[in-house]
C-alpha cells in the first residue's frame, strides 16, 4: 500500500451547511486544489437526522469544487433501491466519474443491506454506456441489445429494471460498506470495493481473509499497518478542515481529472447480468 | 380584451435533446452528452438569458427504449442541484412520484435541495400512471387512478407536514390511510420557505389536488375555448379551497418550432420529422384515441366509431385532460386524413405552433390575455438551439407587449411566479 493513504474527509458538524452556503472559510482551502488530490469529501457520515441530503450537496459541489471526489452515504431509510441507484449514478455522471457511495445498515439486518447493495450495483450495470452510438447515418441512437433487466426477486426487494441511466465512465461508482459486525464484513466480500472498519477485532478478521478475495480497506481511527487503501477522517470545524487539507499531497495537474476508481487504484468492476432477460430484445436496424 | 398586470410564468421542459424525437440527429452532441453536465448547463443558461422562471424535468423511473427518442437519463432532483449551482436566477421544477417514494425521505430531499439552491426549487407532484414503472418497485401492477390520487393527496399533506416542522421545532407527526409516522427533521427551511408545488393531471382528482395544494399547474390544452373554461374552473376550485385568486399559476404545454418565415419553420419541422418512423407519431396518436393507429389508412380520416366510442377515464392510456381536449380539437379535423392530422398533432401531448416569432408571441399574448393561461410550459424542438432562438427572438416581442419581465426581480422561484412565501403549509 502507499505511504500516505487516500484521505476520505468526512464533513461533520456545521461543515456541510457552510459548504452548502458557500462559506469562503470552508470553500477556499478546498478550491485551492486545481489538480486532483489524495483526498475526497464524504457527505452524510453524521448522526441522523441529516441537515443536508448528500446527493444534492454532492452535485452542487461538483460545480463549486470541480475535481474533488465526493462520496455520499446511503442508509436506505425510505429510499427504494431503484430510486437510490439512479440518484447516485446521476451524481456519478455529473461529477465525471469521481463519486462513491458509502453504504450503512443503521439497524437493518446484514442480509438486507447486502441485498440492497446488490440490487443497486446490478442496476448500475444494466445499461452499458458503450451502447450509446448516436449514429446519424442509420438513425440508431443506442444499440439496445446490450441492455438487460436485472429481474431481481429477492427476500426484501423485487426489482425488474433496467435502470434508466447508463453505466458510469468509471464502470460503476466506487462502493463502500461501513461494516459494524463480523456478519456484515463477511457479507461485504465480493460485493463492494472497500469496507470501512473502525474496530480492531474486525480489522483482524479482515486481515485474516484471503487477500485476493477481500474488499480493500478504509481505516477509520485505527492502526492498520499500511494496509489501508484510504483513511476516513472525521472533521468538525473549518480549522480541522484547513489543517487536514494542508497535509494532503497534490498530484501533478492533469487536464482530465481521473475517476475516483482510478485515483484509488481499484480494479474495474462490473456485475454479471448475462443470464438476465434482454430489456428490449434484439434490435433489427 | 381584459387587461392584466402580471407577467407570464414561463417554464421550459428540458426533454433530452429536444421535443422532436430526432433532435439528436441534428445535434453535434456526443452520444453521451445527456449524462454530461455541459448539455444541461448550456440549456439552463439559455433559459436564464430568456428570463424564464424555471426549467422543468418530467420523470418516469423506468427505462424506455432510447430509439428513436432518448429520454432524460438523470434523476431530476440531482439535476436540479447541478443547474441551480451553475446558474444565478432560473428555478428548477423536478418531478417526483407520490406512488414510488416515501414522503419523509422525499420531503427532506426536496427541502434540502431547495435550501442549497437558495430557494429556486419546485416539486412537480406526479402519481405516475405508467404501468411499466411498477415492476421496478416490486408491484405486480400499478395502483388504479382512484388509489393513486388518494395516496397523492395524503402524500402531499405528509410532505407539507415535514416542511412545516422544518420551519418550526422540527417535530412532525402524520397518521393517515397510507402513512403513519412521527419524527424530527433537522433540515432547515429554504430562502422561499419550501419548494413550490406544481401538479400535472387534468382528471377530476388531479384538478382537486391542484386546487388544494399547487402553486403552479401543467395542463394540456389544445383549444382556446376549453382552455378558458378549464382555467376558470380551476381558479374557482382553488378559491373555494381558500387559496389566493392568483393561484395556481396555470401553464399549458406549448410546443414550438420557430423559423424566420412560416415556410422556414415548416421546413425545419418537416426535416425533424423526416428522420422519425411514421410509427412513432402513430403510436402517440394511438394512445390518445385508445386504438392502434398503425392499423389505420394514412390517407383516410380516423373512423368515427373510434372517436365516438365510450371511454373510461380510469382505464384510458393517457391523462384525462389530454383526452378531453383532444376530443375538442379533433372535431374540426374529422374530415382530414390521418396524414394531415399528424402534422398538427406533432406536439405529442401539447399544442404546437410551427411559425415565426411574431406569430408565437401573438398567440401567447392571446391566450394570456384571454385568461386561458398564466404562462406556458415550453416544449422546444431541439436544445440548446431552439431555446436560444426563443430567448433571442420571441422574448423581446413578449417584453414589448408588456407581458414578460425585463429582469429577474425576485430572488426565489416562489416570488418569481407571484406565489409569495409558503403559507398555510399544513392544508
Amino acid at each position: 500500500m502507499t505511504a500516505s493513504p487516500f484521505q476520505l474527509l468526512a464533513l461533520q458538524g456545521d461543515l456541510p451547511g457552510r459548504l452548502a452556503a458557500g462559506d469562503p472559510d470552508v470553500v477556499r482551502p478546498l478550491a485551492a486544489f486545481t489538480g486532483h488530490s489524495g483526498a475526497g469529501l464524504v457527505l452524510g457520515e453524521e448522526s441522523r437526522p441529516l441537515r443536508y441530503d448528500p446527493a444534492a450537496l454532492a452535485t452542487a459541489l461538483s460545480v463549486r469544487l470541480p475535481r474533488w471526489p465526493v462520496l455520499t452515504v446511503s442508509d436506505g431509510a425510505g429510499d427504494h433501491p431503484y430510486n437510490a441507484a439512479r440518484r447516485f449514478l446521476s451524481v456519478d455522471h455529473l461529477t465525471g466519474g469521481r463519486s462513491g457511495v458509502v453504504f450503512r445498515s443503521r439497524g437493518s439486518a446484514p442480509r438486507h443491506t447486502a441485498e440492497r447493495i446488490s440490487v443497486i450495483r446490478a442496476l448500475w450495470n444494466s445499461w452499458p454506456i458503450h451502447s450509446l452510438v448516436a449514429d446519424r447515418g442509420t438513425g440508431i441512437y443506442a444499440h439496445t441489445e446490450g441492455i438487460r433487466a436485472i429481474d431481481h426477486q429477492g427476500r426484501d426487494f423485487a426489482v425488474y429494471g433496467a435502470l434508466d441511466s447508463p453505466t458510469s465512465i468509471q464502470g460503476e461508482p466506487v462502493s463502500l460498506w461501513y461494516v459494524a459486525t463480523a456478519e456484515e464484513l463477511d457479507a461485504a466480500h465480493g460485493l463492494v470495493d472497500l469496507v470501512i472498519i473502525d474496530d480492531p477485532a474486525l480489522l483482524g478478521r479482515w486481515a485474516a481473509s484471503a487477500q485476493d478475495e477481500r474488499p480493500g480497506l478504509v481505516a477509520s481511527g485505527i492502526a492498520h499497518d499500511d494496509e489501508a487503501t484510504a483513511e476516513l477522517v472525521p472533521l468538525h470545524s473549518a480549522y480541522e478542515l484547513a489543517e487536514a487539507v494542508a497535509g494532503i499531497p497534490t498530484a501533478e495537474r492533469v487536464d482530465a481529472a481521473p475517476s475516483l476508481r482510478a485515483v484509488l487504484c481499484l480494479p474495474p468492476r462490473s456485475y454479471d447480468l448475462s443470464s438476465k432477460p434482454l430489456a428490449f430484445g434484439v434490435q433489427h436496424a | 380584451m381584459p387587461d392584466r398586470n402580471d407577467h407570464l410564468t414561463l417554464n421550459v421542459n428540458l426533454q433530452a435533446f429536444g421535443q422532436r424525437p430526432a433532435a439528436w440527429q441534428f445535434s453535434g452532441a456526443s452520444p453521451t452528452a445527456l449524462v454530461e453536465p455541459a448539455h444541461w448547463i448550456t440549456s439552463a443558461h439559455a433559459a436564464e438569458r430568456g428570463l424564464l422562471d424555471a426549467v422543468f424535468f418530467a420523470d418516469q423511473p423506468v427505462l424506455h427504449n432510447p430509439n428513436p427518442r432518448p429520454g432524460n437519463p438523470l434523476e431530476p432532483i440531482t439535476l436540479a442541484s447541478l443547474i441551480t449551482a451553475a446558474t444565478e436566477h432560473v428555478g428548477v421544477i423536478a418531478s417526483a412520484s407520490t406512488t414510488y417514494n416515501n414522503p419523509v425521505e422525499l420531503a427532506e430531499r426536496l427541502l434540502s435541495a431547495d435550501a442549497i439552491s437558495g430557494g429556486r426549487l419546485g416539486w412537480n407532484v406526479v402519481t405516475t400512471y405508467n404501468k411499466a414503472v411498477s415492476a421496478n418497485f416490486g408491484l405486480s401492477e400499478a395502483p388504479d387512478r382512484q388509489e393513486r390520487y388518494r395516496r397523492a393527496g395524503e402524500f402531499v399533506h405528509a410532505v407539507k407536514a415535514v416542511w412545516a416542522a422544518a420551519a418550526a421545532d422540527g417535530q412532525y407527526i402524520h397518521n393517515g390511510e397510507f402513512f403513519q409516522f412521527e419524527g424530527t427533521t433537522t433540515v432547515e427551511p429554504s430562502a422561499q420557505g419550501s419548494p413550490v408545488i406544481f401538479q400535472a393531471g387534468g382528471s377530476e382528482q388531479g384538478r382537486d389536488l391542484a386546487a388544494r395544494h399547487a402553486e403552479g399547474v401543467f395542463t394540456v390544452e389544445l383549444t382556446l375555448p376549453r382552455a378558458i373554461e378549464n382555467y376558470t374552473d380551476l381558479k374557482r376550485r382553488a378559491a373555494a379551497a381558500g387559496r389566493h385568486r392568483s393561484l395556481p399559476r396555470i401553464t399549458p404545454g406549448l410546443s414550438l418550432v420557430i423559423g424566420s418565415t412560416v415556410a422556414e419553420a415548416r421546413a425545419r419541422f418537416d426535416e425533424f420529422e423526416s428522420k422519425v418512423p411514421d410509427s412513432y407519431a402513430l403510436r402517440s396518436l394511438g394512445n390518445v384515441i385508445a386504438h392502434d393507429a398503425t392499423t389505420l389508412a394514412l390517407d383516410e380520416p380516423i373512423p368515427a366509431e373510434i372517436l365516438d366510442k365510450p371511454w373510461d377515464p380510469d382505464a384510458h392510456p393517457t391523462s384525462t385532460g389530454y383526452r378531453l381536449t383532444f376530443l375538442d380539437w379533433i372535431q374540426e379535423r374529422r374530415h382530414q386524413s390521418i396524414r394531415e392530422i399528424l402534422r398538427d398533432f406533432g406536439g405529442y401531448g401539447s399544442r404546437i405552433i410551427i411559425g415565426t416569432p411574431e406569430q408565437i408571441a401573438d398567440d401567447m399574448e392571446l391566450w394570456f390575455r384571454s385568461f386561458a393561461a398564466d404562462g406556458f410550459n415550453l416544449m422546444i424542438d431541439q436544445f440548446p438551439d431552439g431555446l436560444q432562438t426563443f430567448a433571442d427572438q420571441v422574448v423581446p416581442l413578449l417584453q414589448r407587449k408588456g407581458i414578460h419581465k425585463r429582469e429577474y426581480g425576485a430572488a426565489t422561484l416562489r416570488e418569481g411566479i407571484g406565489a409569495g412565501r409558503a403559507r398555510g403549509l399544513v392544508g
